[in-house]
């Protein structure tokens, strides 16, 4: 008789006991494939929530910027530059900087200005879309600003009120000027709650005097380039200015999530043991309550190799059966996790973390690997942790077996 | 045959131990998985609980009182005018541990190169301590500051110092708005500079002694704009701060820690959050594994149940039963994790292992800082409810095997598998 | 720190707010002899009385120059007493209008483009006054130097061919002032002060002021040109020169307002 054969009668011999190790399996296997997408889901947001916002993935300056921050420490030839990253497929966008007073009523506080060119930037931030009142800037209204929720609330405002903002232009004379507030931000990092302003770069120019050049070159690493290699191309095209990547601005974000990285990983391994505790369990109780039944196998003749094959296939279908209905199961569960996400704090707007402002929505990310990923392991999982158990029937005196139970 | 739960009980443990082999792999499945949850509860519930009595320290308490405005928009005219009244209210309620009052309010800090703006903290430091003034456990140059009406002396963070290009003994004078509206100034000598270690509070401390304070700005001789309550025990902030507001005057507010930290709120319920959903999935293959064994357990003795039925067990004690066994495997998985766990437990608990090379350093979240070094506390609450869930996920999982069981009738018996 | 307080200068002594108190002179009290020890707080309080005239009004010009940039103004000012200034910016066009008004203790800035008042808090009291190298804080300080500082005669010398007597200022242990010390140098004859260096605490000299070009109107010597120094070698000073002034004005305490800036 072909193995096959019988070992798929045999699986469906005791359709109960099959059922019962297939639903363990299976079950295991849908958990592994919706947490391998939640844990994707988490890492990539938590890199997402920084760069996208507001870092990017790499910033250029001029040499000195960093060092000592001043209004006068500029990248020049902007178009340049900006033409020369965006052929080499390395999404650009300007800003300009500065720092002043914000005035509204009675209150005042310090403020950070940023002048940003909103077709250029939506490239390469997301800032524009973390609208919690109001709208993003708007080029056709160049005396309309965008600020950060705490500083709104700090000064007393609401969209449509009016910002007086102080400061010292390039040329020594006292710039200040009116703004109508257009927008307020919600979360996106302490800095810019508490004291970010954003408005047109042709407006801070004008305020601030400063015709020509940008303080900050935000630049994302496109779609097909890593961060070093991206990094790299950036180095390459402005060698004048100084490129770093956002892991080398902010090392010690980068050292958090990378750890977070790894307590996730290691929470992942953790799930993955379990599950493989319960696959060997069932595995276990599912070759050694037939004893008998291999005992008699040998006694009619059947090789050790014989006896191991046969359990090998049986598992194999068993397995086969388990990641069908895994899969299926996993599908509308995943699809459920990417559009709707679990929230996880309920009323939270959002909270800071190293500075940053991370977002309560829990949505996984899934991809082909989410499911690849599992489904081998688990067919691995369960391979091993059938073995031991084979190996012993296989080599079973049939004597024994037969009087065993 | 009436048989009494007692002998159901008895035959039920007799049965799981027949096939030993099965049921230590069953139990060690059990304990594998309490382990992992307690380790995960624990180290939040030790984490979480660590942060929140940091932050209560760098803050305002686990309870702060102030002015009903002043969370929103703090300046130095919005006071809370008898701070030793709430004090002493807050000191006769239960879990209060300590009080003190605080002014913290916006300054300008001067050298003759140099000028910076923070917010300062003035506090009273015979009253305050390691417990209830955060600042205390950091790395010193210089001391601490002594009294509350110490002259002329200032604390520094390490960074805030830099920037000033002060040293010990170097003179700053410091310029706040008053409370009737005037700009003052005073004058004050650094004794101490401190790394704490969060990068924000090294650059922007600034402690000053409050009696000092309360004469630069005109305040009455028990005024603050804040009084700190500290509790033992974090989770009673809520009730704490109810019953304090009870006994307040009015015209002040009393918020507990989660109300004036929201940033904090927000980063452990998110924390938490996700450590529920860990444990809902190591429960649901808790139940998997035990389902498996109880169900093929059931299933390979359907000969024995119908015999049973037979000779005159009803369906009721034949489910009993497996009920029965399958509680008894939640027992002995139980008991076998308090045995398994106790000792790295302990080890845990006390020593903890320190993830500072995973760290480097030190890190900070919403302006606190976290310390390297993880222990695995675990509250009494929540390991009760960890062993409640274990006992529910076994349980369930033995439903429909024991339902299964029930329906066995003497023709299972004569057939044979 | 706001960009634009580059290197601001705190509580400098009376005679910056000499500028907007108005600047006057008239010889009074009797002179002590050098040697006594009351030498040395006459002769400040006469410095002190010197920058405190009944009323003024004037025009004068500021020249600021910086690493970046050289910028020049045209101001008008009005002073009453120690507690009421108003300088307001006469040229370039583009800030025309802009105003600085102190008003006892309170102090505003006035933006003639948006038409809008800002009250000076605590903390932008160290931020540049107009862009220059004075601050906020400098106009509105009335503590008389004697109540910081004690002093003594410490040296007589010869500068530009006239004699000299530097007196040294030492900052009382108390006292809120940046400085350490400040040593002013005023001419033996007349007693008009030439310069005053600020020193911190550990001796190192930060700032200099320096008196030029002194003129009579009326019963009143005043120095026409005041230049103030930040000594970093970096080159940079903030030049105020008058070019016209009256003194004993009648000026209504409505001068002082906000109302009254923006009718001008």
């Amino acid at each position: 008789m072909n193995s096959m054969t019988l070992a798929w009668r045999n699986v469906w011999r005791n359709s109960r006991r099959t059922l019962a190790a297939v639903a363990a399996t299976s079950l295991g296997l849908w958990a592994m494939i919706i947490y391998s997408g939640m844990v994707a889901g988490y890492l990539d947001r938590m890199e997402r929530q920084v760069l996208d916002v507001e870092m990017g993935d790499i910033q250029v300056h001029h040499p000195e910027y960093l060092r000592s921050p001043s209004l006068y420490h500029r990248v020049d030839r902007v178009d340049e530059h900006l033409a020369a990253l965006d052929e080499a497929g390395l999404p650009a966008a300007p800003r300009l900087l500065g720092s002043g007073l914000g005035a509204a009523g009675e209150n005042s506080a310090g403020i950070s200005l940023v002048g940003v060119d909103p077709e250029r930037d939506a490239r390469v931030s997301e800032v524009h879309a973390r609208m919690a009142e109001g709208q993003w800037l708007d080029a056709a209204a160049p005396q309309e600003v965008v600020v950060g929720r705490r500083l709104a609330q700090m000064l007393g405002l609401s969209v449509g009120g009016e910002l007086l903002v102080l400061s010292q232009a390039a040329d020594g004379s006292m710039a200040n000027d009116l703004y109508a507030v257009r927008g307020i931000l919600g979360g996106v990092s302490e800095a810019v709650d508490r004291g970010g302003v954003y408005m047109l770069d042709q407006a801070f120019r004008e305020l601030m005097v400063v015709p020509e050049g940008a303080h900050q070159l935000i630049v994302r690493r496109g779609p097909e380039r890593s961060l070093e290699q991206a990094a790299a191309r950036a180095r390459e095209l402005l060698p004048d200015q100084d490129v770093e990547t956002w892991r080398e601005l902010k090392p010690t974000l980068a050292s958090m999530l990378d750890s977070a990285e790894g307590a996730v990983y290691m929470m992942f391994f953790i799930v993955y043991a379990a599950i493989a505790i319960v696959i060997l369990n069932a595995m276990l109780m599912a070759v050694f309550e037939r004893v008998r039944e291999f005992g008699v196998l040998k006694a009619i003749g059947v090789s050790p190799g014989g006896v191991l094959r046969l359990i090998y296939l049986e598992t194999l279908i068993q397995t086969g059966l388990a990641v069908a209905v895994g899969v299926l199961l996993a599908l509308p569960a995943n699809l459920y996790l990417t559009t709707e996400g679990l929230d996880l704090s309920g009323t939270v707007e959002g909270l800071s973390m190293m500075g940053s402002t991370m977002d309560t929505l829990w949505i996984s990310q899934v991809t082909v690997a989410t499911y690849v990923g599992p489904v081998v392991a688990m067919v691995v999982i369960v391979l091993l942790a059938v073995t031991y158990p084979a190996l012993r029937a296989a080599f079973i005196k049939p004597i024994t077996a037969m009087r065993h139970q | 045959m009436a048989t009494g739960n007692a002998k159901l009980a008895t035959m039920a443990w007799r049965n799981i131990w027949r096939n030993r082999r099965r049921t230590l792999i069953t139990v060690f499945g059990i304990v594998f998985g309490v382990f992992m949850a307690v380790l995960m509860t624990g180290i939040g519930d030790s984490t979480y609980g660590q942060m929140i009595d940091h932050a209560a320290r760098m803050g305002g308490g686990h309870v702060v009182v102030q002015h009903p405005d002043y969370q929103r928009l703090p300046t130095l005219k919005k006071t809370v005018p008898d701070a030793e009244a709430v004090e002493a209210a807050a000191a006769e309620l239960p879990h209060v541990e300590g009080t003190t009052s605080r002014i913290t309010g916006a300054a300008m800090l001067a050298t003759a190169k140099h000028s910076q703006g923070t917010f300062f903290i003035a506090i009273d430091p015979e009253r305050e301590s390691e417990d209830t003034f955060g600042i205390l456990e950091g790395r010193w140059e210089g001391e601490p500051l002594t009294s509350a009406d110490q002259e002329h002396a200032v604390v520094l963070g390490a960074v805030m110092a830099e920037n000033l290009g002060v040293k010990l003994g170097s003179k700053v004078v410091y310029t706040v708005t008053d409370k009737g509206g005037e700009i003052v100034s005073g004058l004050v000598r650094v004794v101490g500079i401190v790394t704490t270690g969060a990068p924000s509070l090294d650059a922007s401390l600034c402690v000053l002694p409050i009696g000092e304070i309360r004469r630069s700005l005109g305040y009455g001789p028990h005024e603050s704009t804040m009084v700190a309550v500290f509790i033992d025990d974090h989770r009673e902030a809520d009730a704490v701060s109810e019953a304090l507001a009870a006994r307040v005057p009015e015209g002040v507010a009393v918020l507990p820690w989660n109300e004036a930290q929201p940033d904090l709120a927000g980063f452990i319920a998110m924390k938490q959050g996700g450590a529920v959903v860990f444990e809902v999935i190591i429960m649901v293959l808790l139940a998997a594994g035990i389902f498996n064994t109880l169900f093929v357990s059931v299933m390979e003795r359907l000969r024995e149940f119908g015999i049973m039925s037979a000779i005159g067990f009803s369906q009721r004690q034949l489910f009993a039963l497996v009920m029965w066994e399958s509680s008894w495997l939640a027992l002995v998985g139980l008991v076998g994790s308090v045995v398994a766990i106790a000792g790295p437990y302990i080890h845990l608990s006390t020593n903890g292992f320190d993830m500072s090379k995973m760290m480097g350093g030190s890190a900070e979240v919403a302006g606190v800082a976290m310390d390297p070094i993880l222990y695995v506390r675990i509250h009494p609450e929540s390991a009760l409810s960890i062993a409640a869930a274990v006992v529910l996920a076994t349980l369930v999982s033995g439903l429909y095997p024991a339902w299964r069981a029930g329906r066995a009738n003497p023709a299972d018996a004569i057939r044979v598998v | 720190m706001p960009e634009y307080a580059r290197r601001p200068f705190l509580l400098g002594a009376g005679a910056a707010l000499a500028l907007l108190a108005g600047p006057g002179w008239a010889h009074a009290a009797e002179r002590p002899a050098k040697d006594s020890p009351e030498f040395p707080a006459w002769v400040m309080n006469q410095i002190d009385d010197m920058h405190r005239g009944d009323s003024s009004h004037g025009v004068m010009s500021m020249t600021v120059k910086t690493e970046h940039w050289t910028r020049s103004l045209t101001m008008e000012s009005w002073s009453k007493g120690e507690d009421y200034s108003l300088v307001r910016i006469l040229a370039p066009k583009k800030e025309k209008g802009t105003a600085t008004l102190e008003a006892g203790e309170d102090l505003f800035t006035y933006l003639a483009k948006t038409g809008r008042t800002v009250k000076v808090s605590g903390a932008m009291m160290g931020s540049a006054w107009m862009g220059s190298h004075f601050t906020n804080n400098d106009l509105v300080k009335s503590s008389r130097l004697a109540d910081a500082y004690t002093m003594a005669l410490t040296k007589e010398g010869v500068l530009h061919g006239v004699p000299q007597y530097v007196f040294t200022l030492t900052a009382k242990p108390d006292a809120p002032v940046v400085w350490g010390t400040i040593e002013v140098t005023v001419e033996q004859a007349t007693l008009r002060p030439t310069r005053e260096i600020f020193y911190d605490e550990e001796g190192e000299a930060v700032r200099a002021m320096q008196f030029a070009d002194y003129r009579t109107v009326g019963d009143r010597t005043f120095a026409g040109t005041l230049t103030v120094r930040p000594l970093d070698g970096s080159g940079e000073y903030t030049r105020v020169t008058y070019d016209s002034i009256e003194f004993d004005v009648k000026l209504p305490d409505s001068t002082f307002t906000v109302q009254h800036l923006k009718s001008l």
